[in-house]
């Protein structure tokens, strides 16, 4: 085996220091003999494939890596069996090798629970064939597909002679997070859409649709035609919503929610999906009772389906938290909003990105109830883990500094907030450009506090700057343009201008 | 390697949670007594077979929790069979069908084709026109293809690949691989064994008559088939009825239908089933779980260890033994895992920070199994000491967060190392509130 070089010995010994058990898995990689069962949880690829180097350099035994992943690409039905698979990927290899095996968690979480139930069972019941190639094997998972196992899989997962955890650490979560978060940000990126643009997306999307729809039977849809509608139609939903259409969105998401209620029955997490994204045009529209009543409905799905402690249990929660904040029972958002934020950081440590999220939603409601000091702080702590996770100059921490300004601007520190206001205005032009919606948020904001100091030139300037924007991306109906309108309106009558249109 | 060990690299090996032993292993513990049980199960059910009126077959199911000890005991009994001259055929239908779906018609394949296989090994030749008939019968009545103009060339294309089988087998191998992948095929031929099931289980007897003569010639008393792993079936709900006990007594007839002694295993919670006894007179044996609190149940366990480790050399301190038996629950398993646990850090000698650290790690684990919904029913059983048969309960025995023992009447209790976990030491203590 390869002595590694000195940079690459740096990166080991970092690995042994934030990780207790890599140590001692080594140790009984090196001895154990023939078969054993292992189960080592990690989430994150590119780590995991830095401790496999690393183990690697350490063992003077062969280690191969068998990676299933392309079964998850196959039919459910005709695909190979995993123990199939992995003996045909140890062909030749060495008697003394150890394997790991990995992308397995790719065959386990999906809507299709058929799917996930014939996977486990598969590995519970053929699980001798492991013991037959009779050399140490190491499943790589993450902790809920290790869960999923441990619960689906008990024959198999009695088995193990050690579970290792080596979950990338804590302060490197977030970082390792980023790349998920970069992507989210992508999708999120159509919401900024031109007019021009969104108007063919949505031919795109109707005419995916129609397609859809035209070649399957409404009343009995394949669980897979059901999928496919039912995103396309919350698609259509969440477009609309963007245009402020509200009444056509309402329609494309409540058809969606139909859709997956009939497909999965009321109380899959598909459903719960639907109900978040349906309560939150609801919210839009001004129908908080009704979005308060879907979101419940979805806090409790998810509840049923990933415990009352998981991370979709929180989104859940702080949406409806959101809308308990609007309809103006306070305290209850209050406390659905701290029970998020806990259910986070409790299980994905204090300063994951989404912790953040939480924070910050908290700190509007404690605003609201006027607890403007104790929001500063969690704004505070929220802007910290954004720009430790993303850098100082990132469009999260740019929202997460306006945020504060506001609370800043309201506790009188206006000075304060008009650097924070400019700081976040000059991050996201960098990031976007100087013609998006983004900014013409950015202009109202800072505009506002200008006019609260007198400043009314420079207000109106940058007021006439965003309703520019917003009339180009949203139009002269959106409520955000209107919004920006009466702002404008109001300095000009300062100003003892008139309004131009 | 020779027992006990000496060193921690050793006893890693020593300690295999996962492997059962093989008869004549010096490992061997009878646990018999410390299970709470009168006699040791291999004499026992050998016993029965020996005793079995003629013409009469004795039907064994034998159940217990996983990593009990069942597979070594299973192995006991063959080894005990065969000491008392029988001709035993033992398969685990693991390696024989997808058991992720299984049916009284596969498991009856099965038996024919261990049957067959085992003969074969052995050299018993089974009568020429007789296997040709019933390999003629699988290929005409049960794998014939859909399309009848081109069945006999299809048939033919078929066959052609395991040319290399003898008749019969080659038609086995095929119905079996059918069996095996799920698949329309699958369904067509389970279809046709129901079909035929009254003429397959006339020529199925015949087979096994043939087979018994030919072994009582080879100066066998008689034959004795094993069927190991159906246990591991998984519980799965069917228009109202759980697969398992479709199999197992909806079709109890046709699991008892070959004619000769045979033994099946049990998923452990349809041990507690009350039609169980309507359907199979012949007493079920359940395997308990050692009992970890009386003494007898300690000196066994404690035995468990010392046959494949020197204590005193492996343990900086001797007594640390008796904190893992404490936590293993009467498993087997448990206490080996807990060994090798305590060895993952290959110190010179195990000692208390060792144990202490795989008792926690394991901990960790069974806390991962539990659910908050499991709670009122764990502190149930832990209060009252036994099952009450609700369904909540097959839960928590197939994830042995529960474990049944024996000492003259069945009782169960809740794993020590659930036990020791935060959210159960709560809701022990203060039910009302920790809801």
């Amino acid at each position: 085996m390869a002595e590694p070089n000195e940079t690459e010995r740096d990166a080991h010994a970092q690995l042994f220091a934030e990780q207790p058990d890599l140590a001692r898995f080594i140790e009984t990689l090196k001895r154990v003999k023939g078969f054993s069962l292992y189960f080592a949880h990690c989430n994150v690829p590119t780590y995991r494939a830095k401790l496999t180097e690393a183990i690697r350099s350490r063992l003077t035994r062969p280690l191969v890596v068998v990676d299933t992943s392309p079964l998850a690409e196959m039919d459910q039905k005709t695909r190979p069996s995993v123990d199939g698979f992995v003996e045909t990927k140890l062909e030749g290899v060495s008697e003394d090798a150890v394997v790991f095996i990995t992308g397995l968690e790719n065959l386990l979480p999906s809507r299709d629970e058929d799917r996930v139930w014939a996977t486990t069972q598969e590995l519970n019941w053929r699980r001798g064939f492991f013991q037959r190639m009779r050399r140490p094997m190491v499943f790589w998972l993450p902790e809920y597909a290790l869960t999923l196992m441990a619960r689906n899989a008990p024959d198999l997962y009695d088995w193990y002679s050690g579970v290792y955890d080596l979950e990338v650490p804590q302060r490197m979560r977030a970082a390792a997070s980023r790349e998920t978060l970069e992507t989210i940000r992508d999708t999120e990126d159509q919401r900024w859409m031109s007019k021009d643009e969104r108007d063919r997306w949505e031919d795109v999307l109707k005419e995916l649709l129609a397609k859809a729809q035209s070649n399957s039977d409404p009343n009995n849809l394949s669980q897979a035609e059901a999928v496919e509608q039912s995103d396309l139609l919350d698609r259509l939903g969440r477009l609309y919503l963007q245009r402020a259409e509200y009444q056509q969105s309402r329609n494309y998401l409540t058809q969606a929610l139909k859709i997956s209620e009939k497909a999965f029955g009321t109380d899959h997490p598909d459903v719960a999906t639907r109900l978040n994204n349906l309560a939150y045009a609801l919210k839009d529209m001004g129908e908080l009772q009704e979005s308060k009543i879907l979101l419940e409905r979805a806090v409790n799905i998810a509840t049923e389906t990933f415990g009352a402690n998981h991370p979709n249990v929180a989104a859940h929660l702080d949406n409806l938290a959101s809308v308990l904040k609007d309809l103006g029972e306070l305290q209850q958002a209050k406390a659905m909003s701290e029970r998020a934020l806990k259910i986070d950081e409790q299980s994905l440590g204090n300063d994951h990105p989404l912790v953040a999220t939480k924070l910050n939603n908290l700190a509007s409601v404690l605003k609201n109830l006027g607890e403007l000091e104790q929001a500063k702080i969690l704004l505070e702590r929220s802007l910290k883990i954004d720009e430790v996770n993303f850098g100082p100059n990132h469009p999260n921490v740019a929202t997460g500094l306006n945020n504060l300004a506001s609370v800043l601007n309201d506790l009188g520190e206006t000075k304060k907030a008009i650097n924070l206001l400019e700081r976040s205005l000059e991050i996201d032009e960098a990031a976007f450009g100087q013609n998006h919606p983004k900014i013409a948020n950015r202009l109202n904001g800072l505009a506002c506090v200008l006019r609260d100091l007198g400043e009314l030139q420079q207000a109106k300037n940058l007021l006439e700057r965003s309703l520019g924007i917003l009339r180009q991306f949203l139009g002269d109906e959106h409520p955000n343009t209107k919004l920006v309108k009466a702002n404008l309106d109001a300095v000009l009558k300062e100003l003892g201008e008139t309004s131009g249109k | 390697m020779i027992y006990p060990v000496h060193t921690v690299d050793e006893a890693y090996s020593a300690c295999h949670p996962d492997i059962p032993l093989q008869p004549g292993d010096k490992r061997f513990v009878d646990l018999t007594k410390a299970r709470g049980i009168r006699s040791n199960i291999a004499k026992k059910i050998a016993n029965k077979i020996k005793h079995a009126e003629p013409g009469r077959y004795h039907h064994q199911l034998v159940s217990g929790h996983r990593g009990c000890g069942k597979s070594t005991e299973l192995f006991q009994l063959q080894d005990q069979l065969r000491k008392e001259g029988y001709f035993v055929v033992y398969f685990d239908v693991e390696d024989v069908l997808d058991l992720a779906d299984i049916r009284y018609q596969d498991v009856l394949v099965a038996i024919t084709k261990a049957i067959e296989k085992e003969l074969s090994d052995a050299k018993i030749e089974i009568d020429a026109k007789l296997r040709e008939s019933l390999d003629q019968w699988f290929a005409e009545k049960i794998l014939i293809i859909e399309q009848k103009i081109e069945g006999e060339a299809s048939l033919k294309t078929e066959f052609g690949i395991d040319s290399k089988l003898p008749l019969l087998a080659r038609a086995l191998a095929m119905v079996t691989s059918h069996l095996k992948a799920s698949s329309n095929r699958r369904s067509e031929i389970r279809q046709r064994l129901d079909n035929e099931l009254g003429d397959f289980i006339e020529r199925l007897n015949v087979f096994i008559g043939n087979a018994r003569n030919l072994v009582r010639d080879g100066n066998f008393h008689d034959l004795v088939v094993i069927v190991d792993g159906l246990e591991k079936m998984h519980y799965r709900e069917e228009d109202g009825t759980s697969n398992q006990s479709v199999l197992f007594i909806r079709h109890a007839d046709q699991l008892k239908s070959p004619d000769c002694h045979i033994i099946y295993t049990l998923p452990i919670f349809l041990a507690f089933n009350v039609n169980l006894g309507h359907a199979y007179s012949d007493e079920l044996v359940i395997l308990p779980m050692v009992n970890q609190n009386n003494e007898e149940g300690i000196n066994a366990l404690h035995q468990v260890v010392s046959s494949r480790v020197a204590i005193e050399d492996v343990f900086e301190n001797p007594e640390s033994v008796n904190q893992l038996i404490a936590m293993c629950g009467g498993s087997v398993r448990d206490l080996l895992r807990l060994v090798r646990l305590s060895a993952d850090n290959f110190p010179d000698k195990i000692n208390d920070d060792d144990v202490e650290d795989a008792t926690s790690r394991m901990a960790k684990e069974f806390d991962r199994i539990l659910r908050d919904e499991d709670l009122p029913t764990l502190a149930r059983i832990s209060n009252t000491q036994r099952l009450s048969g609700e369904q909540s309960e097959s839960r928590l025995l197939n994830l042995r967060l529960v474990h049944e023992y024996e000492n003259g009447l069945r009782w169960a209790d809740v794993h020590p190392m659930v036990r020791s976990l935060p959210r159960m030491r709560e809701f022990l203590a203060n039910p009302e509130t920790s809801k």
